[in-house]
């Protein structure tokens, strides 16, 4: 299950790249940007901002899933979904003039989105690019990731994985022969923090990073900054003493906090508990990176 | 305009008429005219111009001669002007210069070479052509002589002097002759303009501030009339005084005719970089004013030229002058090629960078073998190439290649909808082809579209030979013939057996909204059966009121631009058909060495598009096509890679010039810059024809519209011409608001 490829995409490893985003995640950290990817199936958004409130979508549903109240009069009515009750007929989707309702999640076959990936190669071979496998986290789908894997191989692409780490030693050893460079993300400092932040503790992480350093596969270590969650200086620390830790690490990236993943959570009907949050700026951007002594 | 300047112009267009008459050979006539019309053309030298010439950006004199003057061409004349001056001032003339200027009025409204031309189109169709986009149907045309960048190479090489030696020597050869005797009075004019700015510069050094400067171009204005330019400053001024004399608009290789005056000076100690730059914008100043934002075409780069290390540091001097000025024109094209130093290279990415526009990029991996294959020229001639105007090819030197007629794709696929009746303007003007009730395929619909086509192209084409054959009966061209390869040699004019190649093009809009709408209409109407035709085309003709869900749908088709096979393949199919017919039809109807079709719209697709119906593609009545060889309007989602990968798939050897628009954010720009040149390199390098860059943000382009006054050095690059912003007309305002801006 796919729900998106992205080609040309810049910043997911060097040259140009299409990163394939596979859906379905076991974390749900409070500030993520793909909420889309956390249910592992095909799921259905709703997007009030363009509704036009015309109650096709409610006509034609078995389930129930849509419903309309209707408000003072000279405004449109309001639209109700229950995403619990959606069954994936896509019979709303058809219907919805203003493309308000659309599904996340497409099931492709491997050879089906390598054959699109494939239509870029010209763009990797001069930019040093290649595919990108991002998720949710794509070990989930650790069959089908190994098949993406090993078609990149056979078509001699240069191959990412971005991953949190925490997949098991022997299937990051699987992986890691048909991966070139490994993006791992490291959010939290502190197990029981990460829980509290993540849904989900981070101590198989280290594993990873420590057969990664023994068996010297790269990686680029990409540290979300959240601003008043983790940018303490403690977080910092940890994550300058992972690098010093471990040889795998071939390079550290800030990634700061965007609030561009908030129309998402509203679309799949999840709340979205840091609304308070104001996106970073240049310079804090550059503050961190200086902390983390990144030229 | 006072009375007394309206009675000073219609003056001038009895004096004008007065030497037109006094001389029957046309060689010598136009001789004549040229001399005698520069005291009228050229502005006034000002005081602080480093470079002597300039004319236009104003209404210009009654009547005159210009090879290809805003489509009314050669022997032009602005009659309705004439007529309201006339009636104006009537009362206040004696009876016999009324007389005589009523003779004149009545002598050019059949003179006028462009009256000539239409009535031609009458005579053998009975009906006058279309000369505008704001009627119905499908095709217009006007008249000029354009497309004929000249060896402005030579001339800086021999000067007017060494011309006349030349002239000479073929004179011997041949006989003497009028086209001979007229070659050697239009240099007499090129040194009598020399002359005029020479005398202004002296006089106004009299009392000015810029004293030495002045003394210094009056020098260089003496010396030009006697000999070949021994410096690049003599070699810009004679450059620039051939062309404001002759009204040429596009330049061609300047690197190549300034590479060596220029590293001889520098080497010499007589010149620096930054002196050398001072002379351009002051000459770019000319440019500004002249405003020929769809011509004033420079190009620098590319393989086949004979000073590649020279001619690259006038190149690195054009772009970073460029840089400085930021105007819509000149539009500065470089030529990538197969070893082009990284130096070049960089630079023209900075300048387009910094939202210049400039320089256009066009590929010689690409453009060679495909114009060698579409011209039948071998590899020497090819190299010769460059586009012209709003990107038409050509050989410098060695052809023309005008462009005079317009196609609307779009429209023509309207029509074939609806009978061969022009919904926007309630007017039947196609061939009966059947309704939607008579559409029952989708090859039946494609029938019925190229019966409303295929009658224009025949038309047109037959057109463009009148178009050449009408003026070649009236001028030689002269300016133009001196420096065409082969004229002097042979002693033929221009049109008359002198150029080596006589091409002509064909400017083909609405491509993609076509070719979409296509698309769709297959998939729904024919494929899935979600509508009838007959319902589509309600749709259409109601502009989809009470239809969003069903326009929403088409736009789900799948679009060009996306990198879809099944898309792309019927824009090739609507490309490649329009370019064969186009091809066929100059070879029946024209005695042509060559007509074949262009994509490049300036901001015709448009405008023509604001007097077209709603389109299946899911496009509203009146709005923009599809751009040139673009997507149509924001239908590209699926990336830059994608875009250019289907902007990759037009067959090159089928055509003589297509445009591609990508815009990029700035910040994406700045920030990814090694990426973006890999994107960029592998596009050239694989089939792709050529790049409009702009680098703005979207937001940018909508606080504009906002805040005008804030984003007056604001360019964008429409299609075949670059302009500011804010001085847009909404509609081309609207279609560039709505092309895909490529993010990080």
């Amino acid at each position: 299950m796919v729900f998106d490829i992205q080609r040309f995409s810049l910043h997911d490893g060097p040259g140009i790249r299409t990163t394939v985003f596979l859906k379905g995640c076991p974390l749900r950290c409070l500030w993520c940007h793909n909420p889309e990817s956390f249910v592992a199936g095909q799921q259905l958004a709703y997007n009030a901002g363009i509704c036009t409130g015309c109650g096709l979508c409610a006509e034609v549903c078995p389930h129930g899933v849509h419903s309309f109240v209707r408000s003072n009069i000279g405004f449109p009515q309001t639209h109700k979904v229950d995403f619990a009750k959606c069954q994936q007929c896509g019979a709303c989707i058809e219907q919805c003039p203003a493309k308000a309702l659309k599904f996340f999640g497409t099931s492709m076959s491997s050879n089906d989105v390598i054959a699109e990936v494939l239509q870029d190669s010209k763009y990797y071979a001069s930019s040093g690019g290649g595919i990108t496998i991002s998720g949710g986290e794509p070990t989930l789908q650790f069959d089908f990731l190994m098949e993406l894997l090993g078609l990149s191989k056979q078509h001699g692409l240069h191959a990412v994985v971005e991953t949190y780490g925490l997949a098991s030693v022997e299937k990051t050893k699987q992986l890691a022969e048909l991966t070139d460079l490994f993006l791992i993300d490291y959010k939290v400092t502190g197990e029981e923090r990460h829980k509290e932040l993540t849904g989900m503790g981070n101590a198989r992480l280290y594993d990873t990073l420590a057969f990664l350093s023994k068996i010297g596969k790269p990686v680029v270590l990409r540290c979300p900054i959240i601003p008043t969650i983790n940018d303490t200086s403690e977080h910092f620390d940890a994550i300058l003493k992972l690098q010093s830790t471990y040889s795998c690490i071939e390079k550290l990236e800030v990634m700061p906090y965007h609030s561009i993943g908030v129309s998402k959570w509203k679309s799949t009907g999840q709340d979205y508990s840091l609304l308070h949050l104001e996106n970073p700026t240049e310079k804090d951007k550059k503050k961190w990176e200086e902390l983390l002594h990144i030229s | 305009m006072n009375k007394h300047a309206e009675i000073a112009e219609l003056k001038y267009l009895c004096d004008f008429t007065e030497i037109y008459k006094s001389e029957s050979d046309k060689y010598l006539r136009e001789a004549k005219c040229l001399r005698f019309q520069i005291y009228k053309a050229l502005h006034p030298l000002q005081e602080n111009d480093l470079i002597a010439g300039c004319m236009g950006g104003e209404e210009r004199a009654l009547v005159g001669f210009s090879p290809q003057y805003g489509g009314i061409y050669t022997y032009y004349f602005h009659q309705d002007r004439a007529m309201q001056f006339f009636k104006a001032v009537q009362g206040q003339l004696d009876p016999e210069l009324c007389k005589q200027i009523e003779a004149c009025i009545d002598f050019w409204k059949e003179e006028a070479t462009l009256t000539k031309l239409t009535n031609s189109f009458k005579n053998k169709y009975g009906y006058y052509i279309n000369d505008n986009l704001n009627n119905p149907g499908v095709v217009n045309a006007d008249g000029r002589i354009a497309g004929t960048t000249v060896d402005i190479d030579k001339l800086i090489r021999l000067g007017i002097s060494g011309l006349r030696e030349e002239i000479e020597q073929y004179k011997k050869l041949h006989g003497d002759s009028t086209f001979y005797q007229a070659l050697l009075l239009s240099l007499d004019v090129l040194c009598e303009s020399a002359e005029l700015y020479r005398k202004q510069a002296l006089s106004l050094a009299e009392q000015s501030a810029h004293c030495k400067e002045l003394l210094a171009l009056a020098d260089v204005l003496q010396r030009i009339q006697v000999q070949a330019p021994k410096s690049f400053y003599e070699g810009l001024q004679l450059f620039w005084i051939y062309a404001v004399t002759s009204d040429l608009m596009n330049f061609g290789r300047l690197d190549v005719a300034f590479g060596d005056l220029y590293v001889q000076d520098v080497t010499a100690g007589t010149l620096d970089e930054e002196s050398a730059i001072a002379l351009f914008a002051s000459w770019y100043k000319h440019l500004v004013v002249i405003d020929k934002v769809h011509d004033s075409r420079i190009i620098i780069g590319g393989e086949g030229r004979r000073n590649p290390k020279n001619a690259d540091k006038v190149a690195l001097l054009l772009m970073e002058t460029s840089r400085r000025v930021k105007e819509a024109v000149p539009q500065l094209t470089l030529r990538y090629y197969k070893g082009i130093s990284d130096e070049i290279y960089d630079k023209a990415l900075a300048v387009n960078g910094e939202g210049c526009t400039f320089p256009i990029i066009y590929s010689d991996i690409t453009n060679i073998p495909a114009v060698m294959e579409c011209y039948d020229i071998p590899y020497e001639e090819a190299c010769r190439y460059l586009p012209f105007g709003c990107g038409e090819f050509i050989i410098q030197g060695l052809s023309v290649g005008t462009p005079n007629n317009g196609v609307n794709l779009l429209k023509a696929l309207e029509l074939a909808l609806f009978d061969g009746y022009d919904h926007f303007f309630e007017k039947q003007v196609g061939p009966h082809t059947g309704t939607a009730h008579d559409i029952h395929t989708i090859d039946d619909l494609w029938q019925a579209y190229r019966n409303q086509l295929e009658p224009d192209i025949q038309k047109i084409a037959w057109y463009k030979q009148q178009n050449y054959d009408i003026a070649a009966k009236q001028a030689g061209y002269l300016h133009i013939s001196l420096l065409m390869d082969g004229c002097i040699p042979k002693g033929k004019a221009l049109l008359e057996g002198g150029v080596k190649y006589l091409n002509a093009s064909s400017e083909i809009m609405g491509i993609t909204s076509a070719a979409d709408s296509f698309m769709a209409i297959k998939k729904y109407v024919f494929e899935e059966k979600r509508f009838t035709l007959s319902e589509l085309t309600h749709m259409l003709l109601v502009d989809f009121d009470g239809y969003e869900k069903e326009r929403q749908l088409l736009l789900q088709a799948p679009k060009y631009g996306n990198d879809i096979p099944e898309a792309d393949a019927v824009k090739d199919m609507f490309f490649n058909h329009i370019a064969d017919i186009t091809r066929e039809a100059g070879k029946s109807e024209t005695r042509l060495n060559n007509y074949s079709m262009v994509s490049v719209n300036n901001s015709s697709s448009a405008e023509w598009g604001y007097y077209c119906i709603a389109s299946a593609c899911g496009r509203h009545k009146s709005k923009p096509m599809g751009n040139a060889n673009g997507p149509s309007l924001g239908c590209d989602v699926k990336g830059m890679t994608a875009l250019l990968n289907s902007m990759s798939k037009v067959d090159n050897t089928r055509h003589v010039g297509v445009i591609n628009n990508i815009r990029f954010s700035s910040e994406l720009f700045k920030n990814s810059y090694e990426k973006i040149k890999a994107l960029l390199t592998t596009f050239y390098e694989h089939n792709g024809v050529e790049t409009n860059i702009d680098v703005v943000g979207a937001e940018d382009l909508q606080q504009a519209m906002v805040e005008p006054e804030k984003y007056k050095n604001l360019m964008v690059r429409i299609g075949g011409f670059s302009a500011r912003f804010i001085e847009l007309d909404p509609v081309v305002q609207y279609e560039i608001l709505n092309r895909t801006t490529y993010v990080a």
